[in-house]
This record gives structure tokens, C-alpha cells and sequence, in this order.
């Protein structure tokens, strides 16, 4: 059995650092997922040229913690946006058998969702922030997808990078006591 | 059994509804199965339609085709009537309402039914945990749970849907959830898919069951995802290290990017007891450990086990052995230095024993042995060296020392990192032992054997320790070996640790040992035998018979050997059987013979002998024996009881015969008168009895009774007459009046011929017979006289005529036909009849006539001279 491991409700007492670690986590996972697709598709380990997919506003030091998670937060979004993109195409034009790439990359878009639904809490109240894709895909070709694809997944290593450093240098937060009821899933007796 | 059931009850239903009017419902109605609960109360509302001539009155109900009690009915209105019943296990749940017919006028029959299914409610499930493995790289997303369904069925089909959803720790409008549904019966197990394991986010997990009758929910288990997460145990190598009291611990991250802590243990290969290298100890990002304080050259087995950081999961499980040896280092103890002497006449044979260093630290390579010999203060010394051999459990070195030299040994034991202490041992002279222990005992505890003693008397002597060695008695001096170990000196009792075979025995000797100065020196030792387990001898005793007697027997036998006698031999019984009687004497262990007494004479005896242990007895071969018919001089006492009664009968006899030498005289040789001196000679011659004498009256005759048939027939006319005359006069055989007519004559019976007339023992009577007058008729003359003789002289006259003694044997003479009988045989016919005829009278007329001239027949042969 889990020797001291966390029980009950109390490990929401540090779910705050949670989201930090679910980020360096999913930084880390997209730098592996970079490694194998250029690995299987043969790619140099340099990055492929060009800006970011996703642009945002700069993170300037007057922006709050909390605004910094909120645009990073809609980066994220459209990172996992792409990633569904690129997953939806890969499919479409390879028809790929489950390998160790498909594993990661399921990984990474179901790892980016749960950070992107933990730090939701983060976020500031009313006030919205955008983020916006430069550059959709160009081109029908197998070679512009993949350039694609590589840039998407760039785009994460970065975004996820920013984020997990924005959120590990953000001070100690305190979980807001949870007053939420379950909804829908439960069922009781009839 | 159930489906058939259904069958039937739709039959019935497809009757209802073809024969009977549909004037009746039952309320619930379903076509479907109307699930019940075992336990509960159940009521159904039987109404009658409209169009339905029947009242309530009429309404009856029936539970499989069985009436239902009618206090259990309740009438609701004229048209109405419900009914209440439990639920059973055993109810089949066929349930039908129907209108009994009680107007004379015909009306259709109503019927109506509905069917029940029983059940149970599921039962809550409980202890519910849930685990998520590692695979590769990654927690598994498949998450096993496992909980305790109860042990009731619920007798219909149940479904345990598996529910797992993340907890972010806050609100959320649409949570993320998984489900899976496993629908086996009591299912104690399910697995649901997560996608992708999720970490670092709550995951809520529960179990619903649910059956026709309704749901229920497990208690939810809601934990930070890793506390569901096992992670493989992380791959461990060991290193040896230069260093001799360090091994380098190396293993493998193996879970990216989580991060893990880890858990070392170790112990000396074999052992179960175990050191553990705290998590705390292990930097969360090295792979490596330096195991240190180590014994040097020993196998160690090295485990290891991690977790998630903060202890967020559960513990792996540990790895495999990872095995390595610490490098050497010099030995840390010395040699274990042991001696056996074997004295002989004027010298000794020394053989040293030592076994390698406890704490050898290494390969034992070679032994240095010094060996300083003092014999009249001069000094001899020894340097060699002995390779150390691995098969072996102790080395060995002998050499020869005499009585009047000691020696003193010191030995090293040198491995390729150094040389161990030094272990030394002092030989005294011949016979200067010192003192050794008393009141050795053992016994058995456990199965081992427990060795006690008491202390030697004190000397000046430093006691040290008590060495205890032993070893297995077997028939080959060679292939024993010696086994010993050491206890300290104020312990007097000890286990002796070593293999010791069953039913074998065990000489155990004890030693003190003694400080001299630096050396040390072995005491007098004390030797007792030990078994840890006896059993029956193998064989019994071979035995044989001594000394047969008349009545007694020696039995000897020889001891059994002693690697077969499997214990202590704790006596011998020998048993002895002749016929069906078997007897049997018990001796002690100590005796090899015994005298079997009481026992019969010229009699065969089976005998064996049957030596005992405690645990058991073992029968020796039989052998037969047959006792004496005589005891030892019982022939010679009879042999001279026989030779002196002999001597003494003979002695008697010759007694007998000087004391009755007259008496016997007489009887053998009669006297004989003396014709000089008979008064015959003196007759006057004026008796003229020869002219009165009828001489056909005159004869002497012994009628044989045998010989009646014998006889001349011309004479049996005669012998009437004669006998009859006979009977009437007394006469007898004897000298007759005249001489000539004398005749000797046996007065005893005498069968043998050739001694008729020799034997001594008849006595040979002369009568001198006077005929009277012929029957009845008075002579003239005198009357007759009769005179005996007793004269044992022989008749003259019978010298002087020897030819008429033939003759007149013939004549006059006959023996018994029977006694003669195989004289008859052999002498043929002939001698027969000269035997058996009978003389005419006519013959002894002569005689008769003849003047009274004294004549004196002879005794043939029956007549001796004195």
C-alpha cells in the first residue's frame, strides 16, 4: 500500500502547486513527444524555423500573476487546439498504428487538458484574453504538414514552458475550500 | 427448470386470454416481469371491467396456481379486491385473480395474471481500492479496482458500473469522467480506461451496482491520482568496489518525469536479516549508492523499491537480487590450531589439524608453519609452509616427536591481502598433561547433543577455554574424522554444532585448555560415546554352545560390531525352545556367555540370542544344540556300582561256599557206602531168599510216562500186571536181595544222557529189594527186607563186569521222552527203539538165580572217587 501517501479530500490542501507541477510535467512531456516525432519523421534536432504558431501579448513584469496564467491560459488553449488539429490530420493522411509517438501524444493533449482545467481557477474573474494563431496550415503538401506538425509541437514545448515557469515562480497559493456539488455523474438509488 | 417454467406460464397466459373473458385486470400490470423483492410485502389490485357480470364477491386469487389465504384479500369496492402477500425465496410468482362462478346462471369465467420476478436489492460494495500500474515509461490508465461485492446474490442480473472521474479541487460545469460496466454476478473486480493516467489532479473513483430492483453506490475514494499508481521496482546493479568494505549501488530512473524516491536494503547473500538504506539517504535525482562498513569478501544481495515523491504512491515492490562480493582484506582472526597424539612405545605421532580463520576476509592461500622443538634444553626448529586446500575441511601436518621433547607450534594464514594473527600451541612431554575435566555427561535437546562437564581441579595453570572434539566411530581408524570447537572458560555446557548421523556413534572427548605465557596447552582429556538417535541393532549376536551337559548349556556369543549395533546395547536375552516350550534369560550388556540351566537331558534345543537397544532388538541366527543323556561321571559311578556289586556277589558266593563247604560237599559228591562196612556183608547165608523168589515177581522198573508208547508191545501185556503190582508195594529203584539184581538208579531227574550217570548233584542209592509174594501171597521165607545203602563206594562188582553196565542201562533204564527229546532227534531211529524197549523179565532170571553173590552194578559216570 501507498506508504504516507495523500488521502481523502486534504491533498486539495496543496492542489495549488498542483498545477506548477502538472505543467512542468506536460513541458517536459511535449519536449519528449518533439523528440519522437523528429525522431520517427527523421527531422534535425534544430528547430524548425519561423515564429511561434501561437502569439500572445508580451508577459511584462506589470501584468499580475494571475494575468500571466490567464494569457498563457489561452495559449494552452490553442496549443490543444492545434494538437487536436494535427492529431485529426495525422490520422487523416497516415492512418497511424498505435505506437510510442501516438502514446505521447495522446498523453500530451490529455495532460494539456487537465492543466488547462486546473489552472482555470487561476484565471482572472471578467476579464478575457485572447491568443492567436499566426499561421494555419499552408499547403497541402506531406512536407508542409509535417513542418506543421513540427512548429504545433514547438509551439507546446514553448507554451507549456512559459506556463510551467509562470507558475512555479508564482507565490504560494491557497486552495479555495472547495463548496462545489457534483452534478450529473453521480447516480443514487431510484 | 426456469425457462420451462416461463414456457408453461405463458401457455397459461395464451389460455387466459383465449378461454376466459377479458372481464378482469390486475393492477400493476406489465407485460414485462414485475420485479419483487425478496422480503417485502407485495399488493395487487384485482378490478373487474365493466362489462363483467361478477362482483367482488366472486374475485379469488392464486399464487402459482395455489389459492391465496383470504384473510390476505381486501375488497376495495363492489368491483375491486386487492391482495397482500411476502415475497418468498421459494415463490415461483405466477400471480392470477379469477371469478368463481356462484349464479345458477351460466356466465364466462374472468381470469387475469401477471408474473413476478423475485430478487434482492445488490449489496453495497465495500473496500473499495483501486490501482494503476506502470507501464513503460507511464502510470498505466487503466485503473483495476477492487472491492467486496457481500456474499448475497441478488438472484437477478446485476451490472457494477466502475466510475472514476477527475477533481481539479473546484466547480466544474462539465467534469471529466470515465466509466466502465462489468456485468458479471458478485463481480469483485473492474478496470476502467482513463485516457491517459492523470497526475497531479484528483481522481474521484466509485462503484454503482444495480439490478432490476434499484442501484447502489460504493463509497467514493477520492484521492491525488498518484495515490492509485504503483510503480515497477527501479532495475539495480551492484558494483564491486576497490575499497574492501563498499559496494557502489547503481539502478535506473525509470518513470519519466516523475519524480521517485527510492529505498536500499541489503544483507550477506543467504541471510534473511536485512540493513535498509533510508529514502532520505538517496538524492531524488542520483541513480547511485555506496554501500559501506561491509565484511570484506562476502556476497551481498542488494533490493530496492521506490515510490512517488511525498510518498503520493504505493510502494513498488523490491526488485530482484542484485549480488555482488566485497573486495578482500587480510585475514581478521587466526587459524583454529588442534593436535592429536598417538603414543606409541618411545615416541609420538603428532598430526596438527587447524581449520582456516573464522574471519579469512578472503582466499586463504597458504598456512606458515613454525615448529620449535626442545629436547635437553636443545632447540630444534621447523619452517614450512602448507598450501591451503578449499575441499578440505581442516589441514593437517604430522610429524614424530619423542617423549622427552615438547614442542611448541605457531601458525599464520596468509591471503593475498595479508597474513592473520598468530595461533599457538604447546606440546608437553610424554605424560604431563594437565589435569582434564570431570563429571562428563551429554544428553539431548532438540536433537542436538548438550554436552556438560564440570571444572578440572585448579592448577597453576590459566584456563582459557575447553575445547570439545569428537568423532564418528567407524570400523576404518583412517576415515575418521575429527570434528571439535571451543567454548569459553566459564561455560561448562555446550551445544555441539555439527551434522551427526543417526544411529551412529560418537566419541566425544572434552579438553581444558590452558594460557602458558603466549601459547596455549591442551589438558588430559575425558571421552564419553553419544548417540543423538539409537535405533535397533543391524544384526544380533553371533553365538554358539559351549559346554553341552546333561541338564545345563553354555551359550557364548561374540559383541555385535559397533557401526552396527546402533546404540547402546542394553542387554541380551537368549532364548531357548525344545518342543513348544521356549524359555529365555536376560543378561546384561556386559556378559558374552550363559549357562542355560534346567534343561532336559538328550533333548534338542533351538537357541538365538537377541540383543537389545533402547530403541530397539535385533534377533541373532538360531542354532540347535542337544543336551547329554548323562552328566559328567554318571557313566563311570554306574561302571563302578556295577564291577563292586559284582565283586561283592562274587565275594559273597565264595563266602557262601567256604562257610557251607560240608553242606555243598555232600550235595555234590553223595557219600558212598562202604561195602566193607555194610551190614550186608554181614547176611546169613541161612536165608535162602533166592529159592522163594518168584523171579517173574522181581524186577525193577522205572516206568517213564512218556514212554507208555515206546514200549515192546509184547511187554505192554505185562506192564498191567507189573504196574499193578508196583502200586501195591512200595518199591523203589535199588539194590534188590540179590546183588546181581542192584541196579543204580537217579533219585533226581537228570535230562542230560551224558551226565546221567556223572552228575553230582544226584546222589546214586543202593536198595537191596526182597521180593515178597505175588500179589497178596506171603512167602514162606522171611519177609522182604529192604535195605539201603548209603555207601558212596563204587561197586566192585561193576568193575569187575563193565561190560554188563551197557547192558544193563538198556535194560532197565529209560528217561523222559520229553526231556531227552533232542537227544532222540539226533541219534536217529535206531537208537530209538534200543532206548525205548523194554526188557523182558526173562532177562533177569539169570541174575535173579544167581547165588546171592554181592555185586555192585557201576555208576556209569556218576560215581567219582573222593
Amino acid at each position: 500500500m501507498a506508504g504516507r501517501a495523500s488521502r481523502g479530500r486534504h491533498w486539495l490542501r496543496g492542489h495549488a502547486g498542483s498545477s506548477p507541477a502538472l505543467a512542468r510535467l506536460l513541458h517536459e512531456e511535449c519536449i519528449q513527444l518533439l523528440e519522437l516525432y523528429r525522431k520517427r519523421e527523421s527531422l534535425p534536432s534544430s528547430p524548425v524555423a519561423g515564429d511561434y504558431l501561437v502569439s500572445i501579448p508580451p508577459l511584462v513584469p506589470p501584468m499580475s500573476h494571475a494575468e500571466k496564467i490567464s494569457i498563457l491560459h489561452a495559449a494552452l488553449k490553442e496549443c490543444l487546439r492545434l494538437l487536436e488539429d494535427v492529431i485529426t490530420r495525422e490520422n487523416a493522411e497516415f492512418s497511424e498504428e498505435e505506437g510510442e509517438y501516438t502514446r505521447q501524444r495522446t498523453t500530451v493533449k490529455d495532460l494539456l487538458g487537465h492543466l488547462l482545467v486546473s489552472t482555470e481557477r487561476l484565471l482572472v474573474d471578467g476579464q478575457r484574453f485572447e491568443a492567436a494563431v499566426k499561421e494555419e496550415l499552408d499547403g497541402s503538401g506531406i512536407f508542409d504538414l509535417k513542418m506543421w506538425i513540427s512548429r504545433v509541437l514547438q509551439d507546446l514545448v514553448h507554451w507549456t514552458g512559459q506556463t510551467s515557469d509562470t507558475l512555479n515562480q508564482a507565490p504560494a497559493e491557497k486552495a479555495p475550500i472547495s463548496r462545489r456539488t457534483r452534478k450529473g455523474t453521480r447516480k443514487t438509488r431510484n | 427448470m426456469e425457462a420451462s417454467f416461463h414456457v408453461l406460464v405463458l401457455l397459461m397466459y395464451l389460455h387466459c386470454a383465449a378461454g376466459f373473458n377479458n372481464c378482469l385486470k390486475i393492477l400493476p400490470d406489465s407485460i414485462d416481469k414485475i420485479y419483487v423483492e425478496v422480503g417485502t410485502d407485495f399488493t395487487a389490485t384485482c378490478c373487474l371491467q365493466d362489462d363483467s357480470h361478477h362482483t367482488s364477491d366472486d374475485i379469488e386469487w392464486k399464487l402459482d396456481n395455489i389459492s391465496l389465504p383470504k384473510h390476505l384479500y381486501h375488497k376495495i369496492n363492489a368491483t375491486a379486491v386487492s391482495v397482500t402477500f411476502t415475497v418468498s425465496q421459494d415463490m415461483r410468482g405466477f400471480l392470477t385473480c379469477f371469478t368463481s362462478q356462484k349464479s345458477l346462471s351460466y356466465v364466462n369465467p374472468c381470469m387475469y395474471g401477471i408474473f413476478l420476478e423475485k430478487g434482492y436489492l445488490p449489496s453495497k460494495p465495500k473496500n473499495l481500492s483501486c490501482l494503476a500500474l506502470q507501464e513503460g515509461s507511464n502510470f498505466s490508465p487503466n485503473l483495476r479496482c477492487f472491492w467486496n461485492p457481500g456474499n448475497r446474490d441478488t438472484l437477478l442480473n446485476t451490472t457494477y458500473t466502475l466510475h472514476a472521474s477527475l477533481d481539479y479541487g473546484f466547480e466544474q460545469s462539465t467534469p471529466t469522467s470515465f466509466q466502465h460496466v462489468c456485468t458479471e454476478r458478485l463481480a469483485r473486480n473492474c478496470t476502467v480506461n482513463l485516457s491517459t493516467f492523470p497526475v497531479h489532479i484528483g481522481l474521484r473513483v466509485w462503484v454503482t451496482v444495480s439490478d432490476a430492483l434499484g442501484s447502489v453506490n460504493s463509497d467514493e475514494l477520492l484521492r491525488e491520482s498518484f495515490a492509485f499508481a504503483k510503480p515497477n521496482p527501479p532495475d539495480v546493479q551492484v558494483l564491486a568496489d576497490v575499497i574492501y568494505s563498499t559496494v557502489m549501488v547503481e539502478w535506473k530512473h525509470h518513470i519519466s518525469n516523475i519524480e521517485l524516491r527510492y529505498v536500499i536494503r541489503y544483507c550477506q547473500a543467504g541471510s534473511s536479516v536485512w540493513t535498509e538504506v533510508s529514502e532520505e539517504s538517496t538524492e531524488i535525482s542520483s541513480e547511485s549508492f555506496r554501500l559501506q562498513a561491509l565484511q570484506p569478501y562476502t556476497l551481498y544481495d542488494v533490493q530496492m523499491r521506490c515510490i512517488v515523491k511525498n510518498h503520493q504512491s504505493y510502494w513498488s515492490d523490491w526488485s530482484r537480487n542484485a549480488t555482488n562480493r566485497t573486495a578482500e582484506a587480510k585475514p581478521a582472526s587466526k587459524p583454529d590450531l588442534w593436535r592429536i597424539i598417538q603414543s606409541t612405545s618411545d615416541s609420538r605421532n603428532v598430526t596438527l589439524l587447524w581449520k582456516a580463520p573464522v574471519k579469512a576476509n578472503g582466499i586463504i592461500l597458504r598456512y606458515d608453519l613454525k615448529i620449535t622443538m626442545k629436547k635437553d634444553s636443545k632447540f630444534k626448529e621447523v619452517i614450512t609452509s602448507v598450501d591451503h586446500d578449499p575441499h578440505r575441511l581442516y589441514q593437517t601436518y604430522s610429524m614424530e616427536l619423542s617423549a622427552k621433547t615438547m614442542a611448541s607450534i605457531e601458525i599464520i594464514a596468509a591471503s593475498s591481502a595479508g597474513v592473520s594473527p598468530k595461533a599457538t600451541l604447546v606440546i608437553p612431554l610424554s605424560n604431563q598433561d594437565p589435569s582434564g575435566v570431570e563429571r562428563l555427561s551429554w544428553s539431548l535437546r532438540d536433537g542436538q547433543l548438550w554436552v556438560e562437564w564440570m571444572p578440572p581441579v585448579a592448577n597453576l595453570l590459566r584456563l582459557s577455554e575447553y575445547l570439545l572434539e569428537w568423532e564418528k566411530v567407524s570400523l576404518d581408524d583412517h576415515q575418521r574424522d575429527k570434528h571439535w570447537q571451543r567454548v569459553k572458560a566459564n561455560v561448562n555446557s555446550t551445544t555441539l554444532t555439527g551434522h551427526f548421523e543417526p544411529f551412529k556413534r560418537y566419541n566425544i572427548s572434552v579438553y581444558p585448555v590452558y594460557t602458558l605465557q603466549k601459547y596455549t596447552q591442551a589438558g588430559r582429556p575425558v571421552t564419553t560415546a553419544a548417540y543423538t538417535q539409537q535405533g535397533p541393532p543391524l544384526e544380533g549376536p553371533t553365538a554358539n554352545i559351549t559346554k553341552s551337559k546333561k541338564t545345563s548349556a553354555e551359550v557364548k556369543w561374540t559383541e555385535i560390531p559397533l557401526h552396527r549395533q546402533q546404540g547402546f546395547i542394553t542387554n541380551y536375552t537368549i532364548f531357548y525352545k525344545t518342543g513348544n516350550v521356549e524359555k529365555s534369560v536376560t543378561v546384561n550388556s556386559d556378559n558374552r556367555s550363559c549357562v542355560l540351566t534346567n534343561l532336559t537331558s538328550e533333548s534338542e534345543y533351538g537357541v538365538h540370542v537377541m540383543a537389545s537397544t533402547v530403541a530397539g532388538s535385533r534377533n541373532g541366527t538360531d542354532f540347535n544344540f542337544k543336551t547329554q543323556k548323562y552328566a559328567d561321571g554318571e557313566v563311570e559311578v554306574i561302571v563302578v556300582l556295577v564291577c563292586l556289586s559284582f565283586l561283592f556277589i562274587t565275594v559273597f558266593i565264595i563266602m557262601l561256599f567256604l562257610r557251607k563247604r560240608e553242606t555243598i560237599k555232600q550235595l555234590l559228591w553223595p557219600q558212598v557206602p562202604d561195602p566193607s562196612v555194610s551190614s550186608i556183608a554181614h547176611w546169613s547165608p541161612d536165608f535162602p531168599v533166592k529159592a522163594n523168589i518168584p523171579k517173574e515177581d522181581v524186577s525193577v522198573v522205572e516206568v517213564d510216562v512218556f514212554d507208555g508208547k515206546s514200549l515192546c508191545e509184547e511187554d505192554k501185556a505185562v506192564l498191567p500186571l507189573k504196574k499193578d503190582k508196583y502200586m501195591s508195594e512200595e518199591h523203589s529203584s535199588g539194590i534188590g536181595g540179590s546183588s546181581c539184581m542192584s541196579s543204580p538208579r537217579h533219585s533226581v531227574s537228570d535230562s542230560d544222557e551224558g551226565d546221567s550217570g556223572q552228575t553230582t548233584t544226584s546222589t546214586v542209592q543202593y536198595s537191596s529189594v526182597v521180593a515178597s509174594g505175588y500179589k497178596g501171597q506171603t512167602p514162606n521165607h522171611q519177609p522182604p527186607v529192604f535195605a539201603r545203602s548209603e555207601s558212596t563206594q563204587p561197586l566192585l562188582d561193576c568193575e569187575e563186569h563193565p561190560e554188563h553196565l551197557h547192558d544193563s542201562r538198556n535194560s532197565y533204564f529209560r528217561r523222559a521222552k520229553g526231556v531227552e527229546l533232542g537227544g532222540l532227534v539226533q541219534e536217529g531211529e535206531e537208537s530209538n527203539e534200543s532206548s525205548l524197549t523194554f526188557c523182558p523179565m526173562e532177562e533177569m532170571s539169570p541174575i535173579v538165580e544167581d547165588p546171592p553173590t554181592p555185586c555192585y552194578m557201576p555208576q556209569q559216570n556218576s560215581y567219582r572217587p573222593q
